[in-house]
């Protein structure tokens, strides 16, 4: 035992050895570790400043935005916007809560879907896997368009004004079931399936039990696919969403957002009754706020997806 | 074989489940009957504009008093600015339910949607109707599509006025004669004063929507028929002298620093400080730029006004030509065209919560009578609730029955049928122009006009050098074959007239 311990000491201080020998090699020269610091400084700094810039304007005062335009230093802070949304915003709460729903609900059902169509078409032993297949690439090529789908979804299933209409058409998607497939392929070798069976598990045991740990970073991809699908997703709520306590925050952001591009773009043909209608929708701090509180949560979804990444990187990185 | 049997009674059961699924959602409701023991209909109808939270008890109260008159309970159903094209396109196309829509020039295209079929034709239905004496006759012609009406018209302003809107503060200030200022060249002096005396005012505030005042009928932008032409010759609207002359006046003021810089792609800052700019208005149109302002302004009209087809189609209504209830869904128009209560419930929202009744001062109203579209009392929007329910009000019907607010005057609605009835009609008013066969030409002109309109209108670029470059592009696209055809059409359309 003791033996064991020390040769593993042993190894270890022989493997940091080598690692700090190679990082000596390794190691890039100072001006351009500079160069580089700044060149990823100045782009991640353009990611970020519009965000910054976003939740800056969100809580600048009304007035002094019409008076001095967006500035980085407001020159009166007010959290209206906020205020405005807690407590007359009932319809941006209510959509808040529709885009969460669909978000977690989707995600799951989809998940669910993708994950037991890709884990079959990965079996070699699947007697349909062909067809299966030809299946799911169809769509991928080819769509029945705007109109076709439409009628599916409002005339055939009737999903018209439920939420099923948010949730089901983003559910299973032929690209996702082909990435996804190809990883249960790559990384959950055939030895594990055989010898699983040979202990005597079922099916279903095979797929919680064995695979799904085994392919959490494929996974964890295809969430965040999904997540970030439903999260942005308001096409589908303008077509099939007549209710509109119904309607997503995405689809209620693109809603005043396009009508204020609108009634700017149409001022000729509307005239006088454009300039009133343009005075009932929402005030520049107040899109801004909504704009704040819709990529939150989405902001937070990505370091927890992250862990599965990390991972994920390592799983395939040796071949034995 | 066991095992495929079960396979093909688990097949069987699926099915029959998910037939039984779509059965359910077909079943039929128990209809509804008001005191009378009538059935109740539902119409469906279709707004354009923004959903509002107090709707729904706005539409309760409207149902209530429906039920019992005509037997009608509305569902209103609306879609965004930005949207209610699109959305219409679905709902028309895919044969939805639905049984009255929001239709006009320039959303839900009304001359399309009829001549496709979507509309019913209501000529038969309309004709003794009470709206149908009531609203102006040239609206009823402007809904006419090859002889056939489609649509219900809301009664409103029947032409564009484009006017040039002055800030009042400094029209008072350096005693500006704002009366007579009609046309682009007036504007001159009183642009240079005000350019050498308020150096932090824009003297002429334009942004990327303006266009050049514009003295002709664009039946298809840029192509079109002169004001006072009766030949009806079709011109494109570049070539014109009037048009020429226009442009190089607007790269003059342009180049004197009249204009702001950013003109052609500015959108509309009001913390800018301007002395004039252009608008489209109507009369007393002053109290709702002002109030979008924050400031007075005064306006002048550029030209006398027109009426177009276009401008005639400004709203309409017209009637699902799938419906099942035709006879109801006229009955229903012509009530909110003619009822005072149930318009200004659906208008303005419910009495004594989205707004109150107030008087009319009694010089106010004596000056006022005898004049048309009067009524007794004005109304005050309770500043609260009103942002639960604020609709477009020529959405839903004419304007002409419904009560003004406090702050305009008695008599607005007599004015505008004053102004209706002054109005000119275009020489092309009527004329319907057939796209067809011309599709693919006029579909490029948009590209060309996205390129040089903005600059050229604007006087940000030199006409001498960018007028023929957009011609050459316009004679590229097939501008020629436009005109020819529309000549040809207008022509048959005259002789028959």
């Amino acid at each position: 035992m003791f033996d064991k311990m020390m040769a593993k000491r042993k190894m270890e201080k022989r493997i940091k050895k080598l690692e700090a020998q190679e990082c000596k090699y390794n190691q890039i020269k100072t001006p351009a570790n500079i160069l580089f610091n700044i060149i990823l400084a100045v782009l991640s700094l353009i990611c970020v400043i519009p965000f910054i810039f976003v939740i800056i304007i969100s809580f600048t005062d009304e007035n002094s935005l019409a008076m001095n335009g967006y500035r980085f230093i407001p020159e009166k802070l007010s959290f209206y916007a906020y205020e405005y949304i807690i407590s007359a915003g009932e319809n941006i709460l209510k959509s808040y809560g529709v885009t969460i729903f669909i978000t977690i609900v989707g995600t799951m059902i989809g998940l669910l879907l993708t994950g037991t169509y890709a884990y079959a078409l990965s079996r070699k032993t699947y007697a349909y896997r062909k067809f299966f297949t030809t299946v799911i690439t169809i769509p991928m090529l080819f769509s029945g368009g705007m109109i076709a789908n439409y009628l599916i979804v409002t005339k055939v299933l009737m999903l018209k004004d439920s939420l099923w209409a948010l949730i089901l058409p983003l559910c299973l998607n032929s690209f996702n079931i082909i990435v996804l497939r190809t990883f249960f392929k790559t990384s959950i070798p055939d030895a594990v399936i055989e010898s699983a069976k040979i202990e005597g598990a079922s099916e279903w045991r095979l797929f919680f039990q064995i695979v799904i740990p085994m392919a959490l970073p494929g996974l964890a991809t295809i969430g965040l696919f999904l997540t970030l699908g439903y999260w942005n997703d308001w096409f589908n709520a303008m077509m099939y969403m007549d209710n509109k306590d119904l309607i997503p925050l995405q689809y209620l952001l693109i809603q005043i957002e396009s009508s204020i591009d609108w009634l700017a773009n149409n001022k000729a043909t509307m005239g006088v009754d454009g300039i009133a209608a343009a005075a009932n929708m929402p005030k520049e701090t107040i899109k801004m706020a909504i704009v704040v509180i819709s990529t939150l949560p989405i902001i937070f979804a990505y370091p927890f997806f992250q862990r599965y990444f990390v991972n994920g990187l390592t799983v395939g990185a040796v071949k034995e | 074989m066991k095992f495929r049997m079960l396979k093909k009674l688990t097949a069987a059961g699926l099915a029959a489940v998910l037939a039984t699924g779509l059965l359910a959602g077909c079943g039929g409701k128990k209809a509804e009957t008001n005191a009378d023991g009538k059935e109740i209909v539902e119409l469906t109808w279709w707004q354009i504009g923004d959903a509002q939270k107090d709707q729904d008890r706005v539409l309760e109260k409207a149902n209530e008093y429906m039920a019992d008159k005509i037997g009608v309970k509305l569902k209103i159903n609306t879609a965004g600015w930005g949207d209610y094209d699109q959305k219409m396109q679905v709902v028309i196309n895919t044969g939805d339910d639905w049984d009255l829509c929001f239709t006009c020039s320039w959303a839900n295209n009304y001359l399309q949607n009829a001549n496709k079929g979507a509309f019913l034709q209501i000529d038969d239905y309309i004709k003794d109707t009470e709206m149908y004496q009531n609203i102006d006759e040239r609206f009823w012609e402007a809904a006419k599509v090859q002889g056939k009406t489609y649509g219900v018209p809301s009664e409103k302003e029947i032409g564009s006025m484009p006017m040039w809107v002055f800030t009042k503060e400094y029209v008072d200030k350096y005693n500006v004669p704002v009366d007579e200022i009609h046309s682009l060249e007036d504007l001159e002096p009183w642009l240079k004063v005000i350019k050498e005396n308020e150096p932090n005012v824009v003297p002429m505030y334009l942004t990327s929507s303006f266009s050049a005042p514009i003295y002709m009928d664009l039946i298809q932008d840029p192509v079109g028929i002169e004001y006072g032409d009766e030949t009806l010759t079709v011109k494109n609207v570049f070539e014109t002298e009037k048009m020429k002359s226009t442009l190089a006046t607007m790269r003059k003021y342009y180049l004197e620093g009249y204009i702001n810089k950013d003109a052609a792609t500015a959108s509309d800052d009001k913390s800018v400080k301007r002395f004039v700019t252009k608008g489209d208005g109507q009369p007393y149109a002053e109290l709702v730029w002002g109030k979008d302002l924050g400031y007075d302004v005064v306006a002048t009209p550029i030209m006398d006004t027109y009426v177009t087809n276009i401008s005639a189609r400004g709203a309409l209504t017209a009637i699902n030509a799938q419906t099942k209830h035709p006879e109801k869904a006229i009955e229903f128009l012509n009530l909110i065209n003619t009822d005072e209560y149930l318009r200004n419930l659906l208008n303005y929202g419910i009495e004594g919560e989205h707004w109150d009744k107030v008087e009319v001062p009694a010089e106010e109203a004596a000056a006022a009578e005898g004049k048309p579209y009067v009524y007794e009392n004005k109304i005050k929007l309770n500043e609260e609730t009103r942002k639960n329910y604020s609709v477009s009000y020529w959405v839903q019907g004419g304007l002409f029955n419904t009560y003004v607010l406090e702050n305009e005057p008695v008599d607005k609605w007599a004015t505008f049928k004053e102004f209706n009835d002054s109005s000119v009609a275009a020489p092309s008013f009527g004329f319907d122009f057939n796209l067809e066969p011309v599709s693919t030409e006029v579909a490029g002109f948009g590209n060309v006009m996205d390129e040089f309109g903005k600059s050229l209108y604007t006087g940000s670029v030199d006409p001498d050098e960018y007028l023929p470059k957009l011609q050459e592009k316009l004679k590229a696209t097939g501008i020629d074959k436009v005109i020819e055809e529309m000549q040809k059409q207008i022509d048959e359309w005259k002789a028959e007239k």
